[in-house]
Parts: structure tokens; C-alpha cells; sequence
């Protein structure tokens, strides 16, 4: 049926302008270099760095990213006392089988300036990486100091009471003659003075009462890291095994000490002045 | 705790359990095997001093029986307290093996720096024993020092989250 007008062809088409109003008019492409972007994880293709969803595959591009803990980095710093123990333990085991072969005295002399070089190396490696010593450890009070300095004497007597005593009762118990101090009595008793007092008093010092009593405090109570550290003193004397119970009680009062002093000056000298006295002993009775 | 760090401390309460089984797997060969080895030392002594005693003999030499008898009761009393010490090193990893839950860090390192000193020690009387059984002992102290990195994660990770209220 036709009627007098004629049907607007374009009454119900959009106009093309106002399409081309409703599209979201592309960047320029000066635009669009100006805008950061960055790469889907998913699809790979650019998108800008603003935007939170992919338009192309949808993946969400703002994650939150839980880090998994790693636990060997946490336990990184007691690993590695734990390897410097067992690289002393080593050096104690090859100079004790030696040693038990009753060399001479110039092989002797030889073993014990070697092992003593040894450990400061392995002492010195161990320390490149020194930990802060824990706080609770670095400030002891006035008191506690004085009283420490001021009994080290008695403390330093009573100890060499107990390891006489327990090495007279062993040697009674087991009928020992042979003493490794009798093998470093004669000639070269000074340079076996030397090296039983002063690197031992440093070198085992700064790796058991520095090194790892601060390394076990940052994961453990002072008092088990001081426990711990003793048992390590005494288990790494291997070459004395019939002392080890009592080096490990030594180790740990050289730990309350440095504990109440807050420094490593006074365990250094009792630890000298006990090996000196210990190295002496024999000199001294068969002078007497 | 997130459901990841909650999956974490199941594995790592996994790895102190498989240290609790170490330590008493350790503890309980240890105390067998030193406990055997102190109720045949009699045995072992009189084996070595007689095998001695004839050398000396085929060299033409007299063995005086009494300092021979005084040497083997030192040498009995000797073997008698390595192997007693052993022993008591057994039963020390086994109480250690049952306390662990307690205090895991400061258990599991002293577990392992007495596991390797008496590695040492034994290996200091008698190198050839360092060699025998050394891939188990390498699996043990790598186990060990496994759980050490558990424990000491585990105990930082109880400290910083509070204990989940009871729901009912």
C-alpha cells in the first residue's frame, strides 16, 4: 500500500555521524606511546600498565604477590657455624691421629703450628660475616661486669681444681702413663707454651663465645645458645676425648662470662691462663 | 594464618617428625650397638692381648702374668668406658628425639653437633669406622640440618601468630 510519503529510508538508521559519535575514537598514535605499558601474563600482548583486567583474554593484572618463605634463608647463618664446626672437628681428627702416632717432637712442633694456622683460617673465613650481636648481649650491667672481673680468679682456680681432678681420677680409673703434655715437655716447651695459650684463646673465642652463642641468640634464649655453644667448645677437642665432658662445662662458663661482661677480653685471658697453667703442670711437679 | 602459611607449617611440622624418627633411629642403633659391643668387651680384650701376647712369644720373649693381667683390667676399664660413653650418647639422641616437640631449635642443633662429634670422636680411635656407613650418615646429617632450617622457621612462624580461638 503506498501512501503519500514516502518511508524515510533512514528514520530508522542511525545517522552515520552519530555512530561515529559513539565509538570511543581510537588514540592517536602520539597518544598511545605516551601511555606505559606492560605485558600480559597470560596472553603476552602489550596493555596498558593502568588497567587492572587484560581486554583482550580478561586475566586480572593486579596481583598480590605472597612471597613463599624460604626457610634455609632464615637458618643460613646457623648452617654456616655448623660448617665451620665441622671444618674444626676435621682439623682436630687429622692432627689427633697424628698426634697419637707419638711422632717426634720436631713433627710435633710441625703438627701443632700448622693445626694452629688452620684454625685461625677457618676461624677468620667463618667471621666475614659477622652477625650484630644480639642486644641483650652487648649491654650487661656495671655490677655484673665488676663481679665478673672480680672473681675470674676463683672462677679460673676452681676450674683447674675440677680438670686436675678429673684427669687424676680418669688416669687412676684406666691406668693412662702416656699424657699428650708429656709429649711437649723438653726443648720446645715455649713454643708449646705459645701455641696451646694464645691462638686457642683467640681464634676459639671469637668462633664459640662470639660467632656462635650471637648466631644461636637470634634464633634461641641466651642460655640454650651458651649451652649449645659450650657442648660445640668441648665436642670439638677431639684429640682429648676423656676431657670433652669437662672442656663442655668449661666452654660453657667462658659463656655466662662473656655474658656478664658483655666482651670477649676476660674469656680470652681465663682461657690463656688455664691452657698455660694445664701446659705447665708437669714442668712445675717435676720441678717440685 | 593464610592458607599457604598454614600448608607451610604442616610441612615443616612433617620435617621435625622425620628428625624425631633420625633421632631415634640414631639413638636406638647407637645404645644397641655400644651396648652389645660393652658386654663383649671381656671378650674383646682377651682376644687382643693374647693375639699380642703370641707375637711376643714367637719372638722369644717371657710375658710377666701379672703386669699382663694389670694391663688387660686397665685395657677392660678403658674399652669399657668408650663403649659405656656410646652408650649413654644413644640414650642422650633418644631423649632428644622425645623432647624435640619442646624446644625444636636448640633439640635439633645439639642433635646434630653431638651426632657429628661423635663421628668425630669414634673417627679418632678408629679412622676406618669414619668410611663405614657413609652414605646413611651423610642422609642423617643432611636430614638434620634439613630439619634445623624447619625448626628454626617453624618456631619464628608459632612466635608471630597467636593460637586460632576455638570455634564451636
Amino acid at each position: 500500500m503506498s501512501t503519500g510519503d514516502e518511508p524515510d529510508r533512514n528514520s530508522w538508521m542511525t545517522e552515520p555521524d552519530e555512530v561515529q559519535a559513539e565509538v570511543p575514537s581510537e588514540a592517536s598514535p602520539g597518544e598511545e606511546e605516551c601511555v606505559p605499558s606492560a605485558e600480559c601474563w597470560r596472553c603476552r600482548l602489550p596493555v596498558p600498565i593502568v588497567l587492572a583486567e587484560c581486554p583482550r583474554c580478561h586475566a586480572n593484572l593486579v596481583r598480590e604477590v605472597t612471597p613463599i618463605p624460604s626457610d634455609a634463608h632464615g637458618a643460613k647463618d646457623v648452617v654456616q657455624v655448623i660448617v665451620g664446626f665441622t671444618l674444626l672437628l676435621l682439623l682436630s681428627l687429622g692432627v689427633g691421629v697424628i698426634a697419637r702416632l707419638q711422632p717426634e717432637q720436631e713433627v710435633l712442633v710441625a703438627l701443632d703450628g700448622i693445626g694452629a694456622v688452620l684454625m685461625a683460617i677457618v676461624v677468620m673465613v667463618c667471621l666475614r660475616r659477622v652477625p650484630a650481636t644480639p642486644q641483650d648481649l652487648i649491654h650487661p650491667g656495671l655490677a655484673s661486669q665488676l663481679c665478673a672481673w672480680v672473681a675470674s680468679p676463683l672462677i679460673l682456680a676452681a676450674l683447674l681444681a675440677v680438670n686436675f681432678a678429673q684427669a687424676q681420677f680418669l688416669r687412676d680409673l684406666i691406668g693412662i702413663k702416656h699424657d699428650w703434655i708429656l709429649d711437649r715437655q723438653g726443648q720446645y716447651f715455649l713454643w708449646f707454651l705459645v701455641t696451646y695459650t694464645i691462638p686457642p684463646a683467640i681464634f676459639e673465642e671469637l668462633f664459640f663465645r662470639r660467632l656462635a652463642i650471637d648466631v644461636f641468640a637470634r634464633h634461641i634464649d641466651r642460655h640454650s645458645a651458651i649451652l649449645i655453644a659450650g657442648v660445640m667448645f668441648g665436642m670439638a677437642h677431639i684429640g682429648q676425648p676423656l676431657g670433652i665432658p669437662y672442656l663442655c662445662l668449661f666452654g660453657v662458663v667462658l659463656g655466662y662470662i662473656r655474658l656478664a661482661t658483655g666482651s670477649l677480653y676476660l674469656p680470652m685471658l681465663l682461657h690463656a691462663l688455664h691452657n698455660g697453667f694445664v701446659i705447665c703442670k708437669e714442668d712445675w711437679i717435676n720441678a717440685w | 594464618m593464610s592458607e599457604l602459611g598454614s600448608l607451610t607449617q604442616s610441612a615443616r611440622k612433617n620435617e621435625l617428625k622425620s628428625a624425631r624418627g633420625i633421632l631415634f633411629f640414631v639413638g636406638i642403633m647407637t645404645l644397641l650397638v655400644n651396648g652389645f659391643m660393652f658386654a663383649n668387651a671381656e671378650n674383646e680384650i682377651k682376644t687382643v692381648f693374647d693375639a699380642e701376647v703370641q707375637k711376643i712369644q714367637q719372638q722369644g720373649m717371657m710375658v710377666d702374668q701379672n703386669i699382663l693381667t694389670q694391663e688387660k683390667a686397665k685395657g677392660l676399664q678403658l674399652v669399657r668406658l668408650i663403649y659405656g660413653g656410646g652408650a649413654a650418647l644413644g640414650a642422650v639422641f633418644c631423649l632428644l628425639g622425645a623432647m624435640i616437640y619442646k624446644k625444636p631449635v636448640p633439640i635439633v642443633i645439639l642433635a646434630l653437633i653431638l651426632y657429628l662429634g661423635g663421628n668425630a670422636m669414634f673417627g679418632m680411635l678408629n679412622p676406618a669406622s669414619l668410611l663405614q656407613g657413609i652414605i646413611i650418615k651423610v642422609f642423617i646429617v643432611v636430614g638434620l640440618v634439613k630439619s634445623v632450617q624447619a625448626a628454626i622457621a617453624y618456631e619464628k612462624e608459632r612466635q608471630a601468630q597467636p593460637e586460632p580461638e576455638p570455634t564451636f
